[in-house]
């Protein structure tokens, strides 16, 4: 029986999601199976919640509108594209403006490079226009849950601490800075 | 820094023959820096942008040529309607679905494994599995998120002399209990505990097997063609595919998975049903007395389910299906009953529990009283979905109409009304919400009135649930209501605005 539970949208920093290296395997039968990632602090992602500053957009299609549009959180910026198949996406990005503060859930797409680095995007579902305080918020939030998952692996509690220790090095502190340099900025 | 940093730029654009003034580009990027908190190399690139676009200029002119290459395997496939070229294994074939469609399966190479379609129309030669192929000029497709290539008449496909290596999958004995991974291929010796009755036609058996150690649900597609299992039978079990969802493990069978029988008994843990409260129920395969009324019948979807809705008692209310083939008495709207032998199980995070042929049904003389857990939840609205904004309804049923009919009542004059079903996340859970009318109203700030005018205005009822995204997505919200299956009925909704300072130091003081 194929299952449709809707995946939680983790809560990230542009940095974490930029140092995003470890994409893990699929269900060989089950070509549906949702595509995780698995970022340096431990967190199992399928889909995001992230907010952050537009700081460029450019609609690049040739037939149908395809936005490019780079969005940037104090630690980081990270890329979206929004074309026909996201109308809301599209949507929220045509009608966004540099610079504005945009709310974006989205699937995490993975490629590898040829050098065989994986990398990261964000594949949007909707984005939408939002204020300073939800923005401050997301921060907080984000800050609270990624300091929650540092610790998890810090006392060994995570549950991917096995692939975590494999696949990045466990050097928790840039992310604990990222996390104070992401609050510091709300002060 | 920003002064500087400002006046490269000045002299980078004098050298594009465009003049700014400094005081300008300064302005812009303290903007990003201070007010919109951006990295101050992402405000230099965003005002760099902006001012490429203002004097018609190009960004390969500012910063040199740009470099692309395209994916050439598997993983590197993250895009639709690219033209691609592979080689790759023939992992898996499946049994196609419709004339249109020649073969459809896997194939795989080092970094993984993609679904293929190959055309009818395409005139390719057939596909072997476990032989390895050039594939050239096949393009990619997406659904819900997964890539697929698709082989068309412009395609052309070579058999390979090499073979290709696909990722490990060396299947091990492991005992049930230590079943711990997805995607792991294993062998198992187990009894088949219980076959349940599969609700898809892709599934040709579906249960719960056991051994020594624990019991597992198992799916076995129809595609794999192996030979039906038998309910209290043990057997040796070879080949099966690990899989999880939600923190619990099923195996799944496959073509290459290989079923014997066993002469031995395995002997499976102890499963006698005990008596529970709804609320206690979090656990699926349990078996499990209840006492019960029930709450609501609904519509069977399905002619193997005889009846389904769902039953409560004084701590919640849960979900339940009843088999045709259990053979039980018919259970009545309003009644209570004893119910024995019922086993739990779990979708999406939310349980039900399921008749079955050793189930038992006894009507109580008493009344139970249900009830109704309320639930507060506070997160970001991270999707609505369709069906909300302005809606119609039956008049005679209230029903929403799809497409101006009643599922019921046919083709009637709807009455409109305001809804919002809102999915709600808040970074570890998932929940869906419903507002009615005057939740709606609030929230929005949209009155059924002016939603009327709206979609009179632009000829479009969707006006109302564009707006109401645009208004609404991305924001935090805290609101109380009771559960009902899987919605939250939102009683009380508010949107949460500034975060307290000390909020900030709290966390600050545990980072450093």
């Amino acid at each position: 029986m194929a299952s449709f539970a809707r995946e939680v949208a983790y809560r990230i920093f542009a940095q974490e999601l930029r140092d995003t290296a470890v994409a893990l395997e699929r269900d060989l039968e089950d070509v549906y199976a949702p595509q995780y990632v698995l970022s340096p602090t431990g967190a199992k992602i399928n889909r995001v919640f992230v907010v952050g500053t537009l700081t460029e957009k450019e609609d690049i299609g040739t037939d149908a509108e395809y936005w490019r549009a780079r969005i940037s959180d104090p630690t980081g910026t990270f890329f979206v594209y929004a074309g026909q198949y996201q109308p809301d996406a599209t949507r929220g990005l045509a009608d966004a403006s540099v610079p504005e503060f945009l709310a974006v859930v989205g699937k995490i797409g993975v490629y590898t490079t040829e050098d065989e680095r994986v990398m990261t995007s964000i594949r949007p579902e909707t984005i939408s226009v939002v204020d300073a305080e939800t923005r401050n918020r997301w921060i907080l939030e984000t800050a609270r849950q990624t300091l929650d998952r540092i610790k998890e692996l810090e006392n060994g509690s995570s549950p991917h601490l096995e692939m975590i220790t494999e696949h990045y090095s466990l050097d928790l502190e840039q992310y604990r800075q990222m996390v104070a340099s992401a609050l510091e900025s709300l002060q | 820094m920003i002064q500087e940093t400002s006046e490269q730029i000045q002299k980078r654009f004098l050298e594009l023959n465009a003049e700014i003034e400094l005081q300008e580009i300064e302005r812009r990027i303290r903007d990003l820096v201070e007010r919109f908190k951006v990295p101050e190399a992402e405000a230099e690139r965003s005002v760099v942008s902006y001012f490429l676009r203002e004097h018609n200029l190009k960004r390969e002119d500012y910063y040199g040529a740009p470099d692309g290459a395209a994916p050439i395997q598997i993983s590197g496939i993250n895009q639709a309607e690219q033209w691609v070229n592979l080689r790759a294994k023939v992992t898996q074939l499946w049994d196609s679905t419709s004339p249109a469609i020649s073969q459809v399966g896997l194939i795989g190479d080092e970094t993984g494994t993609i679904k293929f379609v190959k055309w009818t129309k395409s005139n390719l030669p057939a596909l072997v599995e476990g032989k390895s192929y050039s594939f050239e000029n096949m393009t990619t497709d997406e659904w819900q998120g997964r890539f697929s290539v698709k082989m068309n008449r412009t395609t052309r496909i070579s058999e390979l002399d090499e073979e290709i290596v696909t990722p490990d999958m060396e299947a091990q004995l492991i005992e049930i209990d230590n079943i711990n991974e997805s995607g792991k291929w294993i062998n198992l010796r187990a009894k088949v505990t219980q076959l349940w009755d599969n609700e898809h036609e892709s599934i040709d058996q579906v249960g719960i097997i056991g051994d020594e150690t624990g019991t597992i649900k198992f799916v076995k597609w129809a595609r794999s063609e192996l030979p039906p299992l038998a309910e209290g039978k043990s057997y040796s079990f070879e080949n099966l595919v690990t899989d999880e969802f939600e923190e619990r493990f099923s195996v799944k069978f496959n073509k290459s998975s290989s079923i014997t029988e066993l002469d031995e008994e395995i002997v499976t843990p102890d499963m006698e049903a005990q008596l529970i409260e709804i609320d206690n129920i979090n656990e699926s395969g349990k078996w499990v007395n209840l006492r019960a009324k029930v709450t609501q019948l609904w519509d069977s979807e399905h002619e193997s389910i005889d009846q389904v809705g769902v039953v409560g008692d004084e701590t919640g209310t849960i979900k339940f299906v009843k088999w045709a083939k259990s053979e039980l008495p018919p259970l009545e709207e309003g009644k209570s009953y004893s119910f024995e032998n019922l086993v739990t199980d779990e979708y999406e995070g939310r349980f039900s529990v399921k008749f079955n042929r050793s189930s038992s049904i006894e009507g109580l003389d008493e009344d139970i009283e249900v009830g109704y857990a309320t639930a507060e939840f506070a997160g970001a609205m991270v999707h609505i979905q369709d069906g909300s904004g302005l809606i119609r309804r039956c008049p005679i049923c209230n029903r929403a109409l799809m497409k101006g009919t009643c599922m019921e009542h046919g083709n009637v004059e709807g009455t409109h009304d305001l809804r919002i079903k809102a999915v709600m996340d808040n970074g570890h859970e998932v929940q869906e919400a419903l507002f009615n009318r005057e939740i709606t109203e609030n929230v929005s700030g949209i009155a059924l009135d002016e939603a009327k005018e709206m979609a009179v205005d632009a000829l479009d009822h969707s006006v109302v649930l564009d707006e109401m995204k645009k208004r609404l997505l991305g924001r935090y919200y805290t609101m109380t209501g009771s559960v009902l299956d899987r919605y939250l009925l939102v009683e009380s909704v508010q949107l949460l605005e500034a975060i307290p300072a000390s909020a900030i130091d709290a966390i600050l003081q545990e980072v450093t």
